[in-house]
């Protein structure tokens, strides 16, 4: 019987519900908030024990089947996206708690956020990802992929003032940018094949013009809402910007859902249309990626801007997986390593930005030049910053280090080398800029910068997510074995020398 | 039967281009708006010629009607901050709705 | 010199991306594959004769559910971006307006109220009957600026969220009801989808007018007006 409860419908529906209720009963939302991310819980462990007793499922919405119809799919990948989601969704909503906390001070200082708006958008934001990771069908998935960034932008608009409703602009002509492309792909497909399912797609899809046309404008699009180098500019004054709960969502979740999609359109759909070359080019813009967004983040002044352009670098070493995967035997190991990184990318990502915004909180700036010393008023926010900056650097037993060691193993066996000393530099240069701000706040100095008092929520759920992605590096099977389920690609998990 | 519908459709479609560029490429915006109107009435006509009466409804009420209003009242609003922010000078080069 | 080249940069990059277009489009046949044959043989089953109302309320309602969400979000996204005053009428109605009003308001909302009737069988629904329904919306507002404002506050949000409550309701109530998501009980099917688009219509006329606005309407307004209303009674 529990085998065949829908629990993907409760998984896109309680967020939205929610998110409505958020918006009709003002001053619920925070209790809204938790009653979601407690709610969600039994229907992802529901959905996770079905996907792992029973393989991929389907769902067909209305009765009518895959043609016609639109259908809802899970497998291991979309597994992997969703509890990513539940992760760092919890701990925001708990975070959000203490940041939307009705005192007195909170609302001087933020007397522009609307907390209730900012619960509706979030929660809707939830709903959207869980519905992108959920569909499979590419149409139903660009109306996911409007949700998302329609509802991305507002938060960013939240924070008000000008250089946030600026950055939100811009992100808002970026994004629909970026559907649109996608959404001409869509057009040619549906035209060339009569279909919009995922799964008939991948069946008929061969290499013709309209499939190159189709590969091209679906990547483009997808690739420019991912922020890969060149096309990063938004992102860091977006993330900056934004009020710290919504930066963490933002770069931990909604960078990785437009990845997502173009890691099931590129193994499961377009396998016929995209070459070795395109992969090549994907991943050398990765490796730029890498590159700029670290010594952007070197020099960044300010705490979330660092933070922001790291999220630039990391989203570099996910784009590896494409030419990895082109390697013989390799593929499995490329994708294992690349989903392991998004995973542990967003716990520690999430947890930087909440405990930048706690600093931000804390002490109404964070130019990194006059927070020397904050680790004397702010010990469990700075150490939920440093588990974090471990698993961004990649240092073992983090999240970010089993990642690494996969893309790694999966270059080296691959005989694609030069992939591996990228991986290392990389490492070395976020070791880099995390010790850069380090060095700076575990410095003792007499005169302790004056912090006001910060809720309990706010500190203890970074260190959570923190320490997730610490936990992530030590419970790897588990993971692994989900990411198994329905993989495009086959071949061993290449854990050599792994301690 | 066919050269007649040609010359319907042809000119359509030029008019249509036309006005997309000349709304692109105007400095003025209000002109710009009115010409996005116009050219919603007409893309409304050309959905009609290709017999998808649905959209051209929707492009007509949607497309041309609410979107121009609320360009319009975008640009009031444009206006009237420009005309807040250099109140020392007399002339206001806005238009008023 | 370099807004030059970055504007040639961005015209190679178009024309090419036209060509591209231009060649998957003309590599095609006329007269592809596509889905019609499948829906004019379910179309029985939808509970309504127009196959464009079947494939948006049936076949593919939960597209249309979320574009609904889409559109709710607009107006949170507006919203999002502070408060604002009510716009005043630019200048007190004159006798032709009002009167001219008075025909033309009653006019609109029959015809949102034909299109959403009609869409059943013909060209039509919630969308386009929404549409009319927000232009008259606005054409109130610009006008009759009192009335609107006796609407804010949670009736106005109830009215936003409404079509995105109902349609989520009918979505989740097949559901209890032993079917799929969305999926109809069969003699009800015309009913459900006449009842999911009343309330559609009335949200998205609604979201139009809101719109409008380009803001979140300070309910501060309201006493504000009413104030002021009172005081011209006075006079």
């Amino acid at each position: 019987m529990v085998a065949l409860i829908p629990w993907s419908v409760w998984i896109i529906f309680l967020p939205l519900l929610t998110g409505i209720f958020a918006f009709l009963f003002r001053g619920r939302g925070a209790q809204l908030g938790i009653v979601t991310a407690v709610g969600l819980l039994p229907p992802l462990i529901g959905l996770t024990w079905q996907v792992l007793s029973c393989g991929p499922q389907h769902y067909s919405v209305g009765g009518w089947g895959a043609p016609l119809g639109i259908d809802l799919y899970a497998d291991g990948l979309s597994i992997i996206m969703l509890v990513m989601t539940a992760l760092v969704g919890i701990g925001t909503t708990f975070y959000a708690t203490g940041y939307y906390s009705p005192t007195g001070e909170t609302k001087e200082k933020n007397h522009q956020q609307d907390p209730a708006l900012f619960w509706s958008l979030w929660l809707l934001l939830w709903a959207a990802l869980n519905c992108l990771f959920l569909s499979a069908d590419v149409f139903n998935l660009y109306v996911a992929l409007e949700f998302l960034g329609l509802s991305a932008v507002a938060l960013v608009a939240l924070a008000g003032g000008p250089s946030a409703v600026a950055a939100a602009m811009r992100y808002l002509l970026v994004s629909l940018l970026g559907s649109l492309s996608y959404l001409l792909g869509v057009a040619l497909l549906y035209f060339a094949h009569g279909t919009l399912s995922l799964g008939l797609l991948a069946e008929s899809v061969t290499s013709s013009p309209a499939s190159f046309a189709a590969t091209t404008l679906m990547t483009a699009g997808l690739v420019m809402k991912t922020a890969l180098f060149p096309l990063h500019f938004w992102l860091p004054p977006a993330h900056a910007n934004a009020p710290a709960p919504v930066s963490a969502v933002l770069s931990a979740l909604v960078v990785k859902a437009s990845f997502y999609l173009l890691l099931r359109l590129w193994f499961q759909v377009f396998t016929n249309t995209v070459t070795p070359s395109v992969a090549l080019l994907l991943g050398i813009l990765g490796v730029a990626a890498i590159f700029w967004g670290s010594v952007q983040a070197l020099m960044a002044q300010r705490l979330k801007l660092l933070v922001a352009y790291s999220t630039v670098a990391q989203l570099g070493y996910i784009f590896l997986v494409f030419p990895l995967a082109q390697g013989k035997g390799t593929g499995f190991s490329a994708w294992c390593g690349g989903l392991y990184f998004i995973l542990s990318h967003a716990c520690a990502k999430a947890a930087a930005f909440l405990a930048a915004g706690t600093v931000l909180y804390g002490f109404g700036h964070d130019r990194i030049d006059e927070l020397a010393g904050i680790t004397q008023r702010l010990p469990v926010t700075m150490f939920a910053f440093g588990v974090a900056g471990v698993s961004l650097i990649g240092l073992p037993p983090s999240g970010g280090f089993i990642g690494k060691w996969l893309l790694l193993n999966a270059a080296l066996a691959g005989g694609q080398w030069w992939w591996a000393i990228v991986i290392i530099i990389g490492g070395l240069l976020a070791a880099a800029y995390v010790f850069r701000f380090f060095s700076r706040a575990f410095s003792y100095v007499e005169q302790v910068p004056i912090c006001r008092d910060v809720p309990w929520s706010m500190e203890l759920t970074a260190l959570a997510l923190g320490l997730s992605a610490m936990a992530l590096g030590i419970i790897a099977t588990q993971p692994l074995a989900v990411m198994q389920i329905g993989a495009p690609l086959a071949g061993p998990v290449l854990t050599g020398g792994l301690p | 039967m066919i050269w007649s519908q040609w010359l319907f459709d042809l000119p359509l479609a030029l008019v249509l281009l036309w006005l997309a560029w000349r709304l692109l490429t105007s400095a003025d915006l209000f002109k710009a708006v009115v010409l996005f109107i116009a050219f919603g009435l007409l893309m409304a006509l050309a959905w009609v010629r290709l017999q998808a009466v649905d959209i051209a409804l929707a492009e007509a009420a949607i497309g041309a009607g609410v979107t121009g209003a609320l360009f319009l009242s975008a640009l009031n609003k444009i206006n009237s901050e420009q005309q807040k922010n250099d109140k020392g000078q007399a002339e206001t080069k806005g238009r008023n709705l | 010199m370099r807004l030059f080249s970055a504007k040639l940069i961005i015209i190679v990059l178009l024309v090419a991306l036209a060509g591209l277009i231009a060649w998957a489009i003309l590599s095609l046949p006329f007269n592809g594959p596509s889905l019609r044959a499948q829906v004019f043989a379910n179309i029985g089953h939808s509970g309504v004769s127009n196959p464009v109302t079947a494939v948006l309320l049936n076949f593919r309602g939960y597209d249309t559910l979320l574009e609904i969400v889409v559109l709710f979000l607009a107006v949170l996204g507006a919203w999002s971006l502070g408060m604002v005053q009510l716009p005043g009428p630019p200048y007190p109605a004159g006798l032709f307006l009002s009167a001219l009003l008075r025909i033309l308001l009653p006019a609109m909302v029959l015809t949102a109220g034909y299109l959403l009737w009609a869409g059943a069988h013909a060209p039509g629904g919630a969308f386009q009957a929404g549409a009319v329904l927000g232009g008259a919306g606005i054409l109130l507002l610009l006008t009759e600026v009192r009335f609107a404002s006796a609407i804010v506050s949670w009736p106005l949000r109830t009215l936003l969220s409404a079509g995105v409550l109902v349609f989520t309701g009918v979505a989740l109530g097949s559901m209890f009801l032993g079917g799929r998501l969305l999926e109809y009980p069969r003699h009800w099917a015309g009913i459900l989808i006449l009842v999911i688009e009343t309330a559609a219509t009335l949200s998205i006329g609604v979201i139009l007018t809101v719109l409008f606005i380009g803001g979140r309407p300070s309910e501060a307004d309201r006493t504000l007006s009413v104030k002021s209303t009172g005081k011209r009674k006075d006079k």
